[in-house]
């Protein structure tokens, strides 16, 4: 376990997430997706942060723990705006889904002509 | 009592739960019931949070299965059995061969950027030791950081947060 | 912080099986094992299997203990003797219970999803069993101490919704789905105040983990925060799905809710982990308000646990033996405008006064007790008239009952 296993760990589930959301027509499967893509972010900062403190640390050597817990932090924002992302994306497709009567992303074209 | 083989132990950890959330993320896009891969996301989201703690993330893993598997999961397989019939589509749209080519060619870029730069070197101080005293004990580190440097943002997260939670009230108020 | 080895049983076995000059030293009688240090961590397996090995079993022991403790008190709140056909006092009657559970058919039924239909009720007893990682059994005998076991904990129990909900859903019942979503209803309000009602704890610790939770009460923290104390132990019961919040399963009502088509051993899962939950988080409310394994000194600390522990299980019963069930609506309301707000006060009051006296000797506790007592009635007496039934008679005249249409 080093610092480029886990980037290229994050970069792979970040591009199954992309994939998924590119080509899914079910806009619940499209939110799992983000979700993933969101976790894989998380996964890579708290990497950088057990593995790699920021430069700043290099150069005057010392340790606090605002250099090396900063990556903790912005996992602790990535999971909050997750949280709050599906909340409301769910609401939407189910206010959608009480319009539509479906919920898939290829029959949302309402404003195309 | 010193563990000097416990590194490979983590590492045989880390290998088999980087295998399953792999596998996972992958089988929640390829399963045809909308159901299931609410489930699977759940599983893939707790072998993330066994990676965190892996990583000395305790707090962040028990936030990751407290918000993800404890919440958003249950969420979305909520909002999977409010939807009719949707439960057993997972089709993909005419974009499925298309798509194949910017995934891959963002994780050739992903990986040519990973290895391009030489991670180990880069640190010239040893930082194993005190960086795991700081880690370790992180929860209260973690609330400091909160109240003072991370201020500002913390309100924002919470700001987001109740705006969330009235929008979604919202779009979903029964009318009159 | 202390790290497995500081746990006296961990070491014991460990010190049997691995030769170091540390065990030589701290066991002087027993002296030190055959496997040289160079493969210590054979050993360190070996000894945490030992362990998860003697935790398993414990917890379905004290389950079929449980099941035949519970049903004899029950039977003596009815007025009645309650199982005691088999063995002394019906001692083996749990026994019989499982192997009869064990030898039914197993069906599952042709409109269920195999896949969740399986998953849920191994997904319902393994939560439950990783909660006995953490609990300090006495001192110095525990498992792991986290640094964020109260949260660990927290965590944990709220993954059980999903293996309602999937439980539910794949069992391919109406019954089963009107079960689910009850539950997550319920099971997700009552969280909220729950984890509030363990921030009070963990302000007055200062720390998350569960060792430092009980080394920080001088005074237990069901005397010292009786509103904490309360609410906890309300959302706890509902988190168990114990009566009075059993709508979840309501035989009367959904036939068992989520459990309806599971028949056999996987119903037999369901069973287990519901007890098994009911004993695990009494060890937790015995950790966080009840003082842990502290008492006075003259037994060992593992028996002031047990005590305690007992106790608390026996309360368990009691509430069950006692409460009618409420209805969905009035669960909902009891979470949202009571236990909620009162979890809210208690916390604003710990603050304050943490804040008045930020290092309090005894005294001061003593006093901080005082005032958690008087907020403590103050606010019961104002939710219970805010939630409380109406009076039937004002003014001498009975109060009309308008029917809603």
């Amino acid at each position: 376990m080093n610092l480029e296993t886990v980037l290229i760990l994050s970069g792979i589930i970040f591009t199954i997430g992309l994939y998924g959301s590119l080509t899914k027509k079910n806009s619940i499967v499209v939110v799992m997706c983000l979700e993933l893509m969101f976790n894989a972010v998380a996964i890579a900062v708290i990497g950088f942060s057990r593995f790699r403190p920021p430069q700043v640390l290099v150069d005057s050597d010392v340790l606090s723990p605002l250099n090396v817990l900063s990556g903790h932090m912005m996992a602790v924002f990535v999971i909050a705006i997750g949280a709050a992302e599906v909340a409301l994306a769910l609401a939407l497709i189910i206010s959608i889904y009480k319009i539509k009567g479906n919920i898939e992303l290829t029959g949302l074209n309402n404003l195309k002509n | 009592m010193v563990f000097a083989d416990l590194p490979t132990l983590v590492d045989i950890v880390f290998w088999i739960i980087a295998l399953f959330t792999v596998c996972g993320s992958v089988a929640i896009i390829s399963v045809n019931n909308v159901f299931k891969s609410a489930v699977l996301l759940a599983l893939t989201m707790v072998s993330v949070a066994i990676l965190y703690f892996l990583l000395s993330a305790d707090f962040i893993g028990v936030i990751q299965i407290l918000v993800y598997v404890g919440a958003v999961s249950v969420l979305i397989a909520f909002a999977v059995m409010l939807v009719k019939d949707v439960p057993r589509s997972n089709s993909a749209n005419n974009l499925i061969n298309l798509s194949i080519i910017p995934s891959t060619i963002f994780l050739v870029i992903i990986a040519f950027a990973i290895g391009a730069e030489n991670w180990i070197t880069k640190t010239t101080i040893n930082y194993e030791e005190p960086l795991n005293e700081i880690v370790v004990s992180n929860v209260s580190w973690i609330g400091e950081l909160l109240i003072r440097e991370y201020f500002i943002s913390f309100q924002i997260a919470g700001l987001i947060l109740l705006a969330a939670l009235i929008g979604a009230l919202a779009l979903l108020r029964r009318e009159g | 912080m202390n790290t497995v080895l500081d746990s006296v049983v961990f070491k014991f076995i460990y010190c049997m099986l691995v030769s170091s000059d540390e065990c030589a030293n701290s066991f002087k009688i027993i002296g030190s094992g055959f496997i040289s240090e160079k493969y210590a961590i054979i050993g360190f397996l070996i000894t945490a299997f030992f362990l998860i090995f003697i935790i398993v079993n414990g917890a379905l022991v004290g389950v079929l203990a449980l099941i035949w403790g519970e049903r004899r008190l029950v039977g003596r709140f009815q007025a009645r003797l309650g199982p005691n056909r088999w063995g002394p006092w019906g001692i083996f009657t749990p026994v019989a219970d499982a192997i009869k559970v064990m030898f039914k058919e197993d069906i599952s039924p042709t409109l269920s999803d195999k896949f969740v239909f399986i998953l849920a009720p191994i997904l319902m007893v393994v939560p439950v069993l990783m909660i006995f990682a953490v609990i300090p059994f006495g001192e110095a005998t525990f498992l792991t101490d986290l640094n964020v076991g109260v949260l660990f904990v927290l965590a944990i129990t709220s993954t059980n919704t999903l293996s309602v909900l999937m439980a539910g859903w794949g069992s391919g019942n109406r019954y089963g789905i009107i079960g689910g979503l009850r539950a997550v209803a319920m099971l997700l309000s009552y969280e909220i105040p729950m984890a509030l009602a363990a921030v009070g704890v963990i302000l007055m610790a200062g720390s998350l983990s569960i060792i430092q939770v009980i080394e920080s009460q001088v005074i237990p923290y069901a005397i010292f925060q009786p509103l904490g104390f309360l609410t906890f132990l309300i959302a706890s019961t509902a988190e168990l799905n114990r009566s009075p919040f059993d709508i979840t399963e309501a035989e009367s009502e959904l036939i068992a809710g989520y459990m309806t088509e599971y028949s056999s051993m996987k119903f037999g899962l369901f069973y287990l982990g519901e007890f098994m939950a009911t004993i695990a988080s009494s060890a937790i409310i015995v950790c966080l308000f009840l003082g842990g394994w502290k008492g006075p000194e003259i037994l060992p600390s593992h028996f002031w646990f047990m005590i305690k522990w007992i106790l608390m299980i026996c309360v368990f019963i009691w509430f069950r033996a006692t409460f009618p069930r409420l209805r969905v609506d009035q669960i909902m309301e009891l979470a949202w405008k009571g236990l909620f707000e009162l979890t809210l006060i208690n916390i604003l009051s710990i603050a304050i006064l943490m804040l008045i006296w930020p290092d309090p000797s005894i005294t001061e506790l003593w006093i901080m007790t005082g005032i958690k007592w008087i907020v403590f009635f103050v606010s019961l007496w104002i939710f219970g008239k805010l939630l409380g039934p109406k009076p039937l008679q004002k003014n001498g005249v009975a109060r009309k009952i308008v029917l809603q249409k």
